[in-house]
C-alpha cells in the first residue's frame, strides 16, 4: 500500500495539522480499524493529491474523486464519516492553498470527493449485498444437494445395515439387465437367517447391532469381491453378481454365508445357521421381479426339503406352478361339484361278502380323473380340506343312507385328515350330515391316519365317538402311535397298512411274525382289523390262514362310481 | 436405533440474528439481514457502550496481529473470524508480510460463504467452516493442514468467540486441545467479555446476555481470571497480561479512546 512511502520528506506542519483533525472527525463519528496513527498517515497522502490538484497550473476536472473512493477503501466511507470529511475541509483547505483561482476550485473538488465515496459506498453496498445473495443461495443448494444426498440414501439403504434395500436392489438389477451383453450371465443369491424369530426374541434391542453388524461384513465382502449386496429387511439379504457358471454364484453365496453366520457369534456365540436361494442364468431379456422371485422360490425349496441351499430349477418350479394352479380351482370346482366319492369294498375274507366300502374322493376333470394324492395336500395347505372333507362326508353318507334304504346296510368308512381334527366344528358338522341324511351314527366310520400326533385329538375323537359313529386307524403300522395312547382312544378297528401284506407274502418272516402278533393284539384290544393292499389271492390265502378276517384291495374291488358298485353287488 | 429427523438443515437460519453478521453491522461493514441489524440496535439500547466495545475489540485484533507480525509471525488461524471485512485480519497480516497465510474458520456458513466470496483471489487467504467445539475438526481439517505449516509457530485468534463457549462445553480442554497442535513460540490470542465493574453496567450486560439467548450463540461472561484459567498451563500470558482490550498496548494516539473494562483480551505464547 502506497500510505507508507518512507521515502517521501515529511508534510508541512499545517498539512500535518489538518490531517490530525481530519483523523479526529472521523474517529469521532465512526470505526477506525487501523487506529488513529495509520489512518492519519493515509489521509496525510490523500490531502497531499488534493493539495497538489488544487495547486496545479491546469484545473483537474475528476480531482477528489479518487479521495472519495480511497476513503471508502481505507473504511471511512460512512456518511457520518464523509459529512465530518466534507466539513473539516471546507474549513481547512482554504487556508492551505494561496491563489484566488485555487480557492475556487474547493467548492467543486469537495462535491467530488462526496461523489466519489457516495459512488464507491454504493458500488460496495451493492456487491455486498450481491455476496449475501449469492452465499446464501450457494449454501442453500449445498443443503438442497446434502438433504436430496440422504434422501436418496435413506430411499436406496436399509436403517439398520446401511445396505441397499429392496428398491435398490430392483435399481440394480433393472441396470445389469439393460447393460448385459447378450451372453452375459447374472447370479442372484437371497440369503435367510434360519430362526430370525428366535433371534429377534432372544437378541431384543441387541437385534439392531446384529443387522449393523451383518450390514457392515457384507458392504466388505462387497468391497472386496465386487458383488452387490442388498438388506431386503428383517432376515432377508440378496447377493448379485456377473457369474460365468452357477459355481461362481455358489462361491459368492458361500461368502456371502460366512460373512453372516459370522455375524452372530460376535453376539451370542452360536454362529447364525443361514439358509440361500440360488437362481443363475443369462442376464439378456429378463426383469428384475423374475430373479427375485426365482431365488425366493428356490429358498422357500431349500426350507421346505429341511436343506441349507436350494438352486432355482424350471423343471420344479413348472410342478410348483401347476400345483398352484390346482390348489387355486379347488374353491370353484367344490361350487361346481367336480368332487365325486368312489367306493372301495370292504370285504369278509372268508365269504367274499361286501361288510362296508371306504369312501375315496375324486376330481373329475374335463379329460382325467385326480385323485387324493394330487390335491388333498394341497387342500390341507390352503384351508380347503375343511370343505373338501365335509362335501365328501355329507355325500358318502347319502350314498349308504340310500343304499340302506335299497337293503344294503353296508358300513361306510369316510377319511378325516389330521387338518380337519383341529376343526372345532367337526363333530357338529358331522352329527348335522348324519341328521340330514338319516344314517344311522354306527353306519359311518371315520378313518383318521395313524401317527403320533392321534394322540394330541383324544377329546376330538371322544367327542367322535359320542355320536355313536366309528372310528378306524388308517395305515396302520406307519405312524408311529403311541400303543399306550391306543388303549385309551375309542377305536374300534384298525385298517392295517399294505407293506405288512406285502412283505409276508413275499416271504419276509419278521412281517409274518409282526401279522401274526398283532392279530393277538387287536383281539385283546377288541378292534375289528382289515388287511389293505391286497392284491393276489397268495395275499388272501396266507391272512385267512393267519386268521384275518376283513380285508380290502384291488383283488376284493377297485374303487368305483356307486351306480358300478351296486351293480356288482346285485 | 433411535430414527432421528436428521434431513432438517442445520446451521443457518436467517431469521434468527448470529453473531458473525451482527459484529459486522455493529462495525459499519455491508454483511448483515435485517435480523442482524434489529438485533444489534436492540443490544445496544441496552447497554449504551457495546459500540464502543465492539470496536475496541476490533482494534485489539488489528494491534495484536501487528504486534505478532513483528514478532515473525506468519501463519494465522482465525477461528469465529466471522465475516472478514472491515478490519479483516488478512489485510493486517499481508500488509505486514505479504506471504503472510490466514486461514479463517466460522461456524455460520452463510459467513463463510460470504467470506469466500470475499478472498476470491487471495490464495493466501482460506475459509473453512468449523466449530471451535470440536478443535480437531479445524486443527486437523484437510485445507488447514494444507495452507498452513504446524511444524512453525501459528498464532491461533480467538477474539470475542469464547463467550459463545459454555462451561458444559470445557473450553480449556479445548485450549489445551488447541496448544498440543502447536509448537513452542506459536501463539495464542484471545478476546473475551467480561464482567462490568458497576452494578449499573453489569445489569445492562444481564440484559444483553439474556438478548443472546435466542441466537444460535449465548454468551458466557468471565472474569479475568477466569480467562486465565481458560488460557491454563499450556500457555505463558504475556505482559501486560488479562486486561481491558484499550489497555493492551494502546498506540498512543488512541489513548483518549473511551476504556473498556469488559472487554478483556490477552495474548499468550504456547511453552
Amino acid at each position: 500500500m502506497a500510505d507508507s512511502d518512507a521515502a517521501s520528506p515529511p508534510p508541512p506542519p499545517a498539512v500535518q495539522e489538518t490531517a490530525r483533525r481530519w483523523t479526529a472527525a472521523v474517529a469521532a463519528v465512526g470505526f477506525l480499524p487501523a487506529g488513529r496513527a495509520r489512518t492519519r498517515a493515509s489521509l496525510e497522502l490523500l490531502l497531499h493529491d488534493l493539495l497538489a490538484a488544487l495547486r496545479a497550473p491546469e484545473p483537474d476536472q475528476t480531482a477528489g474523486h479518487g479521495v472519495g473512493v480511497r476513503l471508502v477503501e481505507l473504511r471511512m466511507g460512512s456518511p457520518a464519516a464523509i459529512g465530518a470529511t466534507i466539513a473539516l475541509l471546507a474549513e481547512r483547505l482554504p487556508r492551505l492553498v494561496s491563489g484566488a483561482s485555487d480557492h475556487e476550485r474547493i467548492p467543486s473538488v469537495l462535491g467530488r470527493i462526496a461523489a466519489g465515496a457516495s459512488s464507491a459506498q454504493r458500488t460496495a453496498a451493492v456487491r455486498a449485498a450481491e455476496t449475501l445473495n449469492r452465499a446464501e443461495k450457494l449454501h442453500w443448494r449445498r443443503v438442497f444437494a446434502d438433504q436430496q444426498d440422504r434422501l436418496r440414501r435413506q430411499q436406496l439403504h436399509d436403517p439398520y445395515s446401511l445396505l441397499p434395500n429392496r428398491a435398490h436392489l430392483y435399481d440394480h438389477l433393472t441396470e445389469r439387465i439393460t447393460e448385459a451383453a447378450e451372453t452375459g450371465r447374472l447370479g442372484v443369491c437371497l440369503l435367510s437367517i434360519g430362526d430370525f424369530g428366535q433371534l429377534s426374541d432372544a437378541h431384543g434391542d441387541a437385534l439392531d447391532e446384529l443387522l449393523a453388524g451383518i450390514g457392515a461384513r457384507l458392504d466388505r465382502l462387497a468391497t472386496d469381491d465386487g458383488h452387490f449386496v442388498a438388506h431386503l429387511g428383517d432376515d432377508l439379504f440378496a447377493v448379485v453378481t456377473a457369474t460365468a457358471s452357477l459355481d461362481d454364484l455358489v462361491k459368492a453365496a458361500d461368502q456371502a454365508r460366512s460373512a453372516i453366520a459370522g455375524s452372530g457369534s460376535g453376539t451370542r456365540g452360536t454362529p447364525l445357521r443361514v439358509v440361500d436361494g440360488l437362481v443363475e442364468e443369462p442376464a439378456a431379456g429378463t426383469s428384475p421381479d423374475r430373479w427375485i422371485r426365482d431365488a425366493r422360490r428356490a429358498l422357500s425349496w431349500a426350507r421346505q426339503d429341511g436343506h441349507e441351499r436350494g438352486v432355482f430349477e424350471p423343471g420344479r418350479a413348472a410342478d410348483d406352478l401347476r400345483r398352484q394352479n390346482t390348489a387355486a380351482a379347488i374353491p370353484d370346482a367344490l361350487e361346481n361339484r367336480e368332487f365325486v366319492c368312489h367306493y372301495q369294498p370292504i370285504v369278509d375274507l372268508n365269504t367274499d361278502r361286501v361288510m362296508g366300502v371306504e369312501a375315496l374322493a375324486r376330481w373329475q376333470q374335463p379329460g382325467r380323473l385326480l385323485v387324493p394324492r394330487d390335491f388333498i395336500a394341497l387342500a390341507e395347505q390352503n384351508g380347503m380340506i375343511h370343505r373338501l372333507g365335509a362335501a365328501v362326508l355329507h355325500q358318502a353318507c347319502r350314498q349308504a343312507a340310500a343304499w340302506r334304504a335299497g337293503g344294503l346296510p353296508l358300513v361306510m368308512s369316510v377319511n378325516v385328515s389330521p387338518y380337519q381334527l383341529t376343526d372345532p366344528d367337526l363333530t357338529a358338522t358331522i352329527a348335522g350330515v348324519l341328521e340330514s341324511t338319516a344314517l344311522p351314527a354306527d353306519q359311518l366310520q371315520l378313518e383318521i391316519t395313524e401317527s403320533a400326533a392321534v394322540e394330541r385329538y383324544e377329546h376330538v375323537l371322544r367327542n367322535l365317538a359320542s355320536l355313536g359313529v366309528r372310528i378306524a386307524l388308517d395305515d396302520f403300522g406307519t405312524g408311529f402311535a403311541n400303543f399306550a395312547a391306543l388303549t385309551r382312544l375309542p377305536i374300534t378297528c384298525a385298517k392295517l397298512d399294505r407293506r405288512f401284506i406285502q412283505e409276508a407274502a413275499a416271504g419276509s418272516d419278521p412281517a409274518l411274525a409282526m401279522l401274526r402278533h398283532l392279530l393277538g393284539l387287536f383281539d385283546r384290544l377288541h378292534f375289528t382289523v382289515v388287511a389293505e393292499g391286497i392284491e393276489t389271492e397268495a395275499q388272501q390265502y396266507l391272512l385267512t390262514g393267519l386268521g384275518y378276517r376283513y380285508g380290502q384291495g384291488f383283488l376284493l374291488g377297485r374303487p368305483q362310481p356307486a351306480e358300478l358298485l351296486a351293480e356288482h353287488l346285485r | 436405533m433411535t430414527q432421528k429427523p436428521d434431513w432438517v438443515p442445520g446451521g443457518v437460519d436467517i431469521t434468527v440474528p448470529h453473531a458473525a453478521r451482527i459484529y459486522d453491522y455493529a462495525l459499519g461493514g455491508d454483511h448483515h439481514f435485517e435480523v442482524d441489524r434489529e438485533f444489534w440496535e436492540r443490544a445496544k439500547g441496552l447497554m449504551p457502550g457495546a459500540e464502543v466495545l465492539a470496536r475496541a475489540n476490533r482494534a485489539f485484533l488489528g494491534r495484536s496481529i501487528r504486534w505478532l507480525a513483528a514478532a515473525g509471525i506468519t501463519q494465522f488461524l482465525d477461528i469465529g473470524s466471522g465475516i472478514p471485512t472491515i478490519g479483516n485480519v488478512h489485510e493486517v497480516a499481508q500488509e505486514a508480510d505479504p506471504e503472510a497465510k490466514v486461514m479463517y474458520v466460522d461456524i455460520d456458513p452463510i459467513a463463510v460463504e460470504q467470506s469466500r466470496s470475499l478472498l476470491r483471489g487471495n490464495p493466501r487467504a482460506r475459509v473453512i467452516e468449523g466449530d471451535l467445539r470440536e478443535p480437531d475438526s479445524i486443527l486437523y481439517h484437510p485445507d488447514v493442514l494444507d495452507l498452513l505449516d504446524f511444524a512453525r509457530p501459528v498464532a491461533v485468534l480467538t477474539v470475542a468467540v469464547w463467550h459463545f463457549v459454555p462451561d458444559t462445553a470445557k473450553p480449556a480442554e479445548i485450549v489445551s486441545k488447541i496448544g498440543d497442535a502447536l509448537v513452542k513460540g506459536s501463539y495464542l490470542v484471545v478476546s473475551h467479555l467480561g464482567p462490568d465493574t458497576t452494578p449499573a453496567g453489569l445489569e445492562e450486560q444481564a440484559r444483553v446476555v439474556k438478548l443472546y439467548e435466542n441466537t444460535p450463540t449465548p454468551a458466557t461472561i468471565r472474569s479475568a481470571a477466569e480467562v486465565a484459567a481458560l488460557i491454563g498451563p499450556g500457555f505463558d500470558i504475556l505482559d501486560p497480561g488479562v486486561t481491558a482490550v484499550t489497555d493492551w498496548f494502546p498506540d498512543p494516539e488512541d489513548a483518549d479512546d473511551p476504556p473498556t473494562p469488559t472487554g478483556l483480551g490477552a495474548v499468550a505464547r504456547k511453552r
